[in-house]
């Protein structure tokens, strides 16, 4: 297993170039550039309009961009030196001894993910202040739609062609078909703003009057000081969004489970187990559930990158402050940086969970063995 | 508070990132001498002088002692700030922001009067403030008694001072303004005193708005220029700066999601208007800023009670808000226009010298009414005039061009443009009467010029519309997009191009948009005269306009250039129509006004209070 393990990982590393080089080529060459907001401005002359291009490296050639962003090349270099280095740089200090070393200090090699051309801050800080609310987020949702999918796949395979059974298929037909935007704004319409259901918030992760803004220092302190009213305003903000996120999402997993579900339970050793006399809850739960559950592990381990990369529309509609969103406004900006520092991570979330995915699988099934 | 410059770069930036883009003219730095009076002598005012700064906002706010201190006000936008630097400002968002912790020396009231922030005067010639030296000028601006920063430390010309050098400093770059206007100030005199003469090479007529915002010296000369698009005044940690000069202090930020802003205590030596002895602190006592997904979102929340003002809507919203009372939406003609733009050299070129008589024949045809009752559902206001908008020299021309279709079709046939019967288009000597009509991917643009199409159709005139992204398309660069893309504006590749405009009450805005000198073809490629004309009573009147510190000289050519616009010489624009402002404001907010300039209706946040 471990071998296995070493290999995906070794093998996830070309994959990951692949994917970084075919996305920075894209994005680069796609019309528009973050200097459009300057072309309707005939204040801004041509020379300043360069000096944006030079200040944000706009004028390299696309590959030399994208070594540069990688740290393969040092920031200020016009072509590549000789030796491409992307051995850190900077001066090691041990004791008294200073050792400087020979490569950069920029670039994803080195931990520098860039600045957003849009407003200036570290593609980190960018990409960190949003991954909370986006987990809070898809996290709550995914939790709730999982463990329902759960229930009602298990209990519509166990109660097969009955009226539960047909009423969660046309509820799973209608959510899967529902689409987010929609489904998101008529609850906004009816839950937020209709008479006499105003009981929730349009809108935002928190309530701007009463709360400080989530993630500060200040808000901590609040949370320490008011916990109850601190997750009850929570909860009211992740209500609609959560709703809107479990109903259109809960269809795909519980018609998964059920149908591996009824896979489980035609096998022998359920027949067997029923032979023996063992009661229906044990049969259904210990023995069927169990072995229908293996493929639904890797099911999740696929999805967990949704936990990162967030609901892009459900985001947008009730203004959450998630990586979806960010994504949105980033592209609209053509924010290089961010768009790359995003795309980046959730390619290194796919592929580890794929590998998780890959691996709970083997631990789950004892027949399944990597070399 | 915000200034033209932020305003024009701010619309420009909107008009790109949500609308669809917009030319945004500006002054250029004026090299020739004025026609009409030269410049080493002060203009004498043909009539008496204007007041800039006449305005009954003073006496429309609320008094401070009537005003109930405390409360929070929570303002929304449906687009997130990018920058909390006023140079740098790319977007409506970003100059709502910047409002209320910003000041500059003069700001743009609600009625588009000037206001003085910083600055208790508004130096003209005619009061003296500004004195002609040779070929250049001096501008003196008085400082507010006392005015302070929020940490306590006096606001002085030295300020004044440094913010020039951080502008014009080599390493400056992504300045959403340029340098047009401060490249001209040769120095700026009064250190640490609070009255500031500021000495320019030449004249430049659009000194008011120069100073958007007064940047702190000590402040700024800890962070090296080129580092300061991404480490001054930075979003993360707004506490890292510790003085401001506007109403409130942005103590936390969360990007793309809210900035909650506390009062500036020592704002109460500055205020608004020449009188200080109004001057109070602000009111609130907390100010949040919040950003919403989008414009439904941000409704959406206002309906439920979250938000007490929702910004930066339009008159494609007021059918959304139409539930809400009346009492609750300021609604205003705003300044973003709409017009026809007919080029001058594609149409002589497919017509020869009958180019400016179709042009003529397609003006009047053209029914803007039908356009303002279908594609914009009635819910913009008729323009007749989109040299500006409303300033001291602006007027609303009489001589709207008529519509009369049939007066066109005769016409056509006395040029010997006769209608095929066959195809029913008009043609003469083998030429066909086709046009080329290009417009953006905005579905309310899509439909006017498809709707005009087919009045001209019935009139024989063959109108091809073509749609065409914004970006790069219709508004590229000269150098962003090659040569022959069509219906581009900069090279144009059209017949008649639909399009915005952010229009300004600064009357040398346009300069680059009317003027021989605004033509793009020639190096450095910048002008924004996408319609090629050269008039030389425009060109002769803008000169004045663009380098005479008079404004009553000032409005008089002013005249000249809507004389022309409003006559039968216009054959480059059809004025279409105003887009509205749309701003819903609960009951309990007192003092909010709007703005229909870029100023925002942020500019007098310190006036704002709310009932408790």
């Amino acid at each position: 297993m471990g071998k296995y393990i070493v290999r995906r990982l070794i093998q996830a590393i070309p994959v990951l170039i692949g994917i970084s080089i075919v996305t920075y080529g894209i994005l680069r060459i796609a019309p528009g550039g973050p200097t459009q907001r300057f072309a309707q401005n005939p204040r801004v002359t041509q020379a300043q309009i360069d000096a944006f291009r030079v200040r944000w490296g706009l004028d390299d050639p696309v590959w030399l961009s994208y070594l540069k962003w990688v740290g393969l090349v040092g920031e200020d270099s016009s072509s590549p030196p000789p030796i491409i280095n992307g051995l850190p740089g900077g001066t090691l200090t041990i004791g008294p001894i200073s050792i400087k070393l020979p490569g950069g200090d920029n670039g994803i090699l080195h931990g520098d993910f860039g600045y957003s051309i849009t407003d200036g801050r570290p593609v980190t800080d960018v990409i960190g202040d949003r991954i909370w609310p986006t987990l809070i987020l898809a996290g709550t949702a995914y939790a709730i739609w999982l463990f329902l999918a759960l229930i009602l796949g298990v209990y519509a395979a166990v109660r097969r062609y009955s009226f539960f059974d047909s009423a969660l298929t046309v509820f799973n037909y209608v959510g899967y078909s529902l689409p987010t935007f929609w489904f998101g704004i008529i609850l906004i319409t009816v839950f937020s703003q209709g008479t006499p259901f105003k009981w929730f918030p349009a809108g935002g992760m928190w309530d701007a009057r009463t709360v400080p803004i989530f993630g500060t220092p200040e808000y901590w302190a609040f949370f320490g000081a008011n916990p109850l009213t601190a997750i009850g305003d929570l909860g009211l903000h992740l209500f609609l969004p959560v709703v809107t996120l479990v109903t259109v999402n809960i269809a795909f997993d519980s018609r998964f489970i059920r149908a591996s579900m009824l896979d489980s339970l035609n096998q022998d050793f359920v027949r067997t187990a029923r032979a023996k006399g063992v009661g229906e809850r044990t049969v259904v739960f210990r023995h069927a559930l169990r072995n229908a559950l293996l493929p639904v592990v890797t099911n999740v381990g696929l999805e967990i990158p949704f936990l990162f990369t967030g609901a892009i529309v459900t985001e947008t509609i009730f203004s959450w402050p998630g990586m979806g969103r960010q994504f949105i406004q980033a592209t609209a900006s053509f924010d290089y940086p961010v768009l790359m520092g995003i795309l980046i991570v959730t390619s290194l979330i796919v592929v580890i969970a794929n590998l998780v995915a890959d691996v709970a699988y083997a631990i789950v099934d004892p027949r399944v063995k990597y070399d | 508070m915000h200034k033209r410059l932020f305003g024009l770069l701010a619309t420009a930036a909107i008009a790109f990132a949500a609308c669809s883009g917009s030319a945004t003219p500006s002054p250029s730095s004026a090299s020739q001498a004025p026609t009409e009076a030269p410049p080493s002598a002060t203009p004498v005012p043909t009539s008496p002088p204007l007041d800039l700064g006449k305005t009954d906002y003073y006496t429309k706010r609320t008094a401070p002692t009537s005003a109930t201190p405390g409360g929070t006000l929570v303002m929304a936008e449906w687009q997130t700030v990018a920058t909390f630097n006023p140079y740098y400002v790319q977007a409506n968002a970003d100059v709502e922001a910047q409002d209320p912790a910003f000041d500059g020396l003069l700001t743009l009231g609600y009625d588009e009067a000037y206001v003085p922030d910083l600055a208790s005067n508004i130096p003209t010639v005619a009061n003296g403030g500004v004195v002609i030296n040779g070929s250049g000028m001096d501008v003196t601006w008085n400082l507010k008694k006392g005015a302070q920063w929020s940490d306590g430390s006096p606001i002085t010309c030295d300020d004044l001072q440094a913010t020039l050098t951080w502008i014009m400093d080599k390493d400056q770059s992504g300045l959403s303004a340029g340098t047009t206007g401060y490249e001209d100030i040769t120095s700026i005199d009064g250190g640490t005193g609070q009255d500031c003469v500021m000495h320019y090479s030449k004249t430049y007529s659009a000194y008011l708005l120069l100073f958007g915002a007064v940047l702190p010296k000590a402040y700024i000369t800890t962070v090296p220029v080129k580092d300061a698009p991404t480490k001054l005044y930075p979003l993360s940690n707004p506490k890292s700066v510790t003085q401001w000069s506007g109403p409130y202090i942005p103590t936390d930020i969360k990007p793309g999601a809210q900035i909650t802003y506390t009062p500036n205590p020592n704002w109460k030596t500055i205020g608004y208007g020449p009188d200080t002895s109004t001057n109070h602190a602000p009111y609130l006592s907390k100010l949040v800023f919040q950003y919403f997904g989008d414009a439904p979102g941000m409704i959406a929340a206002y309906r439920n009670g979250q938000i007490d003002v929702a910004m930066d809507l339009v008159d494609s919203d007021i059918d959304s808000v139409k539930d809400i009372p009346d009492d609750q939406k300021i609604i205003q003609d705003g300044t973003f226009v709409e017009s026809n733009y007919y080029n001058q050299v594609s149409f002589k070129k497919k017509f020869g010298d009958d180019g400016p008589a179709i042009i003529r024949a397609i003006m009047e045809t053209t029914d803007v009414d039908a356009v303002i009752a279908g594609p914009m559902g009635g819910s913009v206001t008729r323009s007749c005039n989109n040299v500006g908008s409303p300033g001291f020299w602006w007027y609303k021309t009489e001589t709207c061009p008529k519509t009369d279709p049939a007066d066109a079709a005769s016409k056509l046939d006395a040029l010997g443009w006769t209608v095929d019967p066959s195809s029913g288009i008009r043609a003469k000597n083998g030429v066909k009467l086709s046009v080329d009509y290009c417009t953006t991917n905005r579905p309310y643009r899509a439909d006017s010029i498809t709707l005009i199409a087919s009045q001209l159709k019935a009139i024989g005139i063959d109108a091809t519309v073509n749609v065409k992204p914004a970006q790069p398309d219709v508004f590229g660069g000269w150098n962003d997009v090659p040569a022959d893309t069509k219906c581009n504006g900069i090279h144009g590749n059209y017949d008649v191009l639909m399009h915005g405009y952010t229009s300004t009450p600064d009357p040398t805005a346009a300069y680059n948009v009317y003027t021989t000198q605004g033509i793009p073809d020639n190096p450095p490629h910048n002008g924004q005269n996408e319609t090629r004309v050269s008039i030389p009573a425009i060109d002769q009147a803008y000169e004045v306009v663009n380098t005479s510190l008079d404004p009553a000289l000032i409005k008089k050519n002013m005249d000249i250039i809507q004389d022309v616009y409003g006559s039968d010489q216009n054959t480059f624009e059809l004025p279409l129509f105003v887009h509205k402002n749309v701003w819903l404001v609960q009951t309990k907010v007192h003092n909010y006004l709007g703005n229909p300039t870029s100023t925002t209706g942020s500019w007098n946040a310190g006036d704002w209070w709310v009932d408790q």
